[in-house]
């Protein structure tokens, strides 16, 4: 495989190298070993400051995970470790119509705009059951509408409706001299690139029943649910699904957790891809996503799907389910060079990343990792002298406190104070 | 006459569907008790000691192992066996033992009716949790899928949460399903730890509240060793049920991670002469002289877990087992839930991609659990006189690609391996037209 400026030149089982001076390439012995498409979590919660929740309202489509970036969020380099390269971002499932996603390389280093996939499609998270509902909350969440299934699919109406009113008068407004223009409203500008099919939706969802209204609701409107996430029913609307055309981004074998996935079953993923849904495993979790090769395993073990269509449950079909499989999710001349190097086959329980490339640039490298822990014990000691003769030296002292940063998970809903 | 047979013969059969599709969503009936002799030829035995026989010959009679031999050139005889079970080319494996867990003492996390694991309260030593455990759990049989036949009950909470008992995973209620009861009482060490993080208090009232525990902690155990010690008028539940951690005929099971609070617990242990088990250890590879020459096993919560601290070694939890086995520590593995310890095979093998033995990390998963729990006479290991109490797998049972767990006997019965979920799965694929890949 040959990879230059960030993207796979040639791959093949053997490339003429003669055209090359041997100075300008870096040659990595890859003998014995496993290369795949860098992994691509559709569902993740890291690199976000302060909240993930926007839990005031249930239509809170304005707000955007992109304003909220964290680039020095260690999960970064943890995942890069375990042969991630890009991560979707969403806003939690507090509300039926969350916050706007953000796309991100996995650029451990860079700044949070840098960290951005480039002109990706933009998409928005949507969520149904129990966490819409406040179901969990306790007793004093139990006043913000909605709090039924019910609920849920008249505010999905309610929204699109006032957005398709606000877009058709916008758009004749723009168009004519004499009416006036409507005032901008941030909420139903992304609705209405919802219902113009410029904005794309992944949905948070487990019952079959909230899954089949959502479809119809969209239906409705004229446009598609592009994935639903979670969607630990799918198996018994799989059909219902591919007549939509939406597709699947599921956990492995998560239940048990709550009423709504009591009828999970760690089959799900096989069931809908053999009904021909783009079918995708993600992580939703900081600890999880660090191990999506062995997530892909699961695959395997339960329903026997092959190893190969496994493996694409987390790099090409959630490439496809972003709309990003034209530069990502696969080894393929043209596409962006995010590789993994590991050390065994990626599917099984002893596998590790040996280095993970994102645009042809290796930010993870096993070797350099355990470089990096020399020096930082070599930094650790030198701070900790320089304290300890600070005080031996009659300087002020302090305890030394421990900090702890939140994880975040879909249903997190406190509000970090500033 | 006849058409009064074909009319019940038709009543029996629309009876029979109609009861079939009733019982659709139950548990698999307990197993019967075994009187069968079985012989389980060519697999590849993993004892769970660290030993491996590629090509065995395992004897099954009275729910006992009558014999684990190499049987490369065994010729059985027929007359001395009901069964031969042909299991060439498959690996078999002593039934897993999680600890641990809250397996039957929660059925949904989030609906607080369902959890049977936290009493009110911090003092709870007399709370058992076998009374509570609901051998018909939904969760089990998905656990038992994989492999885990025995499993710790667990109670969380509180400073001290209650007692725990190891069930095994069958029986019509827990009396037939308990194998050791109330055999540990469980600590939540005060944690000398303090953090800084915008949901907790300040550091100076967690320290307080850490104090107020321990001093709690300390009464707690002078007075329950006075009564252990002495003939006592007032029966006090809680004392009572202590009594077992002064004569070591119970275990004190620790929960703890910081370093400092690993220390304070080996000493707090010391201190009042107990039979202690670290649970988590987390730092426990800071201090793994002070905890071998203590001789202290360690259950490790998850290998699945985030480091501690930013600047943790991204794989330290990964390498904890290894850190700690490579020291003489007895270490056994499982995880902190219920329905994940179905998983708990792949946080053994975890471990091996940064260095430990497969066969050892088995064993942290079969034979060290019932050293720990005391049950290892008869339990956890594939070796003559032990319980019959076996899985076999189609493959590497540690690793989620290969593991397929084919047969499972719990002291010779033949385990039944289904579960809702895998009925759920023949009931879609049916209504889709699918066929099962082979």
């Amino acid at each position: 495989m040959l990879i230059s400026n960030g993207k796979i030149i040639k791959v093949g089982k053997a490339i003429n190298l003669t055209v090359f001076k041997i100075g300008d390439l870096q040659i990595i012995d890859g003998t014995g070993k496993h290369v795949t498409a860098g992994i691509i979590d559709e569902h993740s919660h890291i690199a976000i400051n302060e909240g993930v929740n926007e839990g005031t309202q249930s239509v809170t489509s304005e707000v955007r995970i992109g304003d909220v970036l964290n680039p020095d969020d260690v999960n970064i380099y943890r995942q890069l470790a375990g042969g991630v390269t890009t991560s979707h971002l969403l806003h939690g499932s507090a509300n039926a119509i969350g916050g706007q996603t953000a796309l991100i390389k996995l650029r451990w280093g860079k700044s949070a705009e840098q960290l951005k996939f480039e002109n990706a499609d933009g998409f928005i998270k949507f969520a149904l059951g129990e966490n819409v509902k406040q179901s969990n909350w306790g007793d004093n969440n139990t006043t913000r509408y909605p709090q039924t299934r019910m609920g849920v699919e008249q505010v999905y109406i309610d929204a699109f409706t006032r957005a398709k009113n606000y877009d058709v008068a916008r758009k004749n407004a723009a168009s004519s001299k004499s009416s006036v223009m409507p005032r901008r409203d941030l909420e139903l500008d992304a609705l209405a690139e919802i219902i113009n099919k410029k904005r794309f939706i992944t949905c948070h969802s487990y019952e079959q029943g909230e899954i089949n209204m959502l479809m119809h609701v969209a239906d409705s409107f004229g446009f598609k649910v592009n994935t639903f996430t979670h969607i630990l029913e799918g198996y018994k609307v799989a059909d219902k699904m591919k007549a939509h055309g939406v597709g699947a981004s599921t956990f492995s074998d998560w239940w048990a957790y709550k009423y709504e996935v009591m009828e999970a079953i760690p089959y799900n993923g096989k069931i809908m891809h053999d009904m021909g849904l783009v079918t995708a495993y993600n992580s939703d979790d900081a600890e999880m996503a660090r191990r999506l090769n062995q997530e892909a395993a699961k695959a395997v073990k339960y329903g026997h799907v092959s190893e190969e269509e496994a493996l694409k449950f987390v790099t090409l079909n959630p490439a496809k389910l972003l709309h990003i499989d034209n530069k990502v999710g696969s080894i393929k001349e043209g596409k962006d060079a995010d590789i993994v190097i590991w050390n065994d086959n990626p599917l099984s329980v002893y596998a590790k990343p040996l280095k993970t490339f994102v645009d042809g640039i290796c930010y993870f490298d096993i070797d350099r990792d355990k470089q990096i822990r020399e020096r930082n014990k070599v930094e650790r000691a030198r701070l900790i002298k320089k304290m300890m003769d600070e005080k031996s030296s009659g300087g002020a002292v302090q305890k030394a406190t421990l900090t702890i940063d939140e994880l975040y998970h879909c249903n997190d809903n406190e509000k970090s104070p500033r | 006459m006849k058409n009064h047979r074909d009319n019940m013969r038709a009543i029996l059969s629309i009876l029979c569907v109609f009861i079939s599709g009733v019982i659709y969503a139950q548990n698999p009936a307990p197993a019967d008790t075994a009187t069968k002799r079985i012989l389980l030829l060519g697999g590849y035995a993993h004892i769970g000691n660290g030993k491996v026989i590629p090509q065995s010959a395992i004897g099954i009679a009275n729910g006992k192992i009558t014999f684990v031999m190499d049987g490369k050139n065994f010729k059985p005889s027929r007359l001395a066996f009901d069964t031969i079970i042909d299991v060439y080319g498959k690996q078999v494996y002593p039934g897993l033992i999680a600890m641990n867990t809250s397996l039957g003492l929660s059925e949904i996390e989030a609906v607080r009716a369902t959890n049977d694991y936290n009493e009110t309260g911090s003092l709870n030593a007399s709370a058992r949790s076998i009374i509570a455990y609901n051998t018909d759990s939904k969760v089990t049989p998905t656990v038992r899928s994989n492999g885990i036949l025995l499993a710790q009950i667990t109670p969380r909470g509180g400073l001290v949460s209650g007692q725990s008992s190891v069930v095994e995973l069958d029986g019509w209620n827990y009396e037939d399903a308990a194998y050791k009861m109330d055999e540990g009482i469980w600590l939540n060490f005060p944690s000398l730890q303090t953090v800084k993080a915008w949901w907790v208090d300040s550091e100076d009232d967690q320290k307080k509240r850490s104090e107020k525990k321990m001093a709690d902690l300390n009464e707690l155990f002078y007075e329950a060793q006075s009564y252990a010690a002495g003939n006592n008028a007032v029966y006090n539940p809680n004392f009572e049920a202590m009594k077992g951690l002064f004569s070591k005929t119970k275990t004190l099971y620790v929960r703890c991670n910081f370093v400092k609070d690993i220390l304070a617990a080996i000493a707090f242990g010391n201190k009042f002469k107990l039979r202690m088990v670290l649970v988590g250890a987390r730092d426990g590879w800071m201090v793994t002289k002070e905890i071998k020459e203590n001789n202290i096993p360690v259950i490790i919560m998850r290998t699945h877990v985030l480091p501690e601290r930013d600047d943790d070694d991204i794989d330290m939890p990964f390498k904890l087992p290894v850190l700690l086995v490579k020291e003489g520590i007895d270490v056994a593995i499982t995880d902190d839930g219920f329905w994940q310890d179905r998983n708990v095979p792949f946080q053994a093998g975890e471990a091996v991609g940064y260095g430990m033995d497969k066969e050892d990390a088995l064993m942290s998963i079969t034979l060290t659990p019932a050293r720990i729990l005391g049950i290892d006479a008869n339990v956890g290991s594939l070796e003559t006189g032990k319980d019959a109490t076996i899985i076999v797998s189609s493959g590497d049972i540690l690793d989620m690609k290969s593991s397929d767990v084919q047969m499972a006997y719990i002291r010779g019965k033949e385990i039944n391996l289904d579960n809702i979920q895998k009925q759920l799965y023949r009931k879609y694929m049916k209504k889709y037209g699918l066929k099962e890949a082979e």
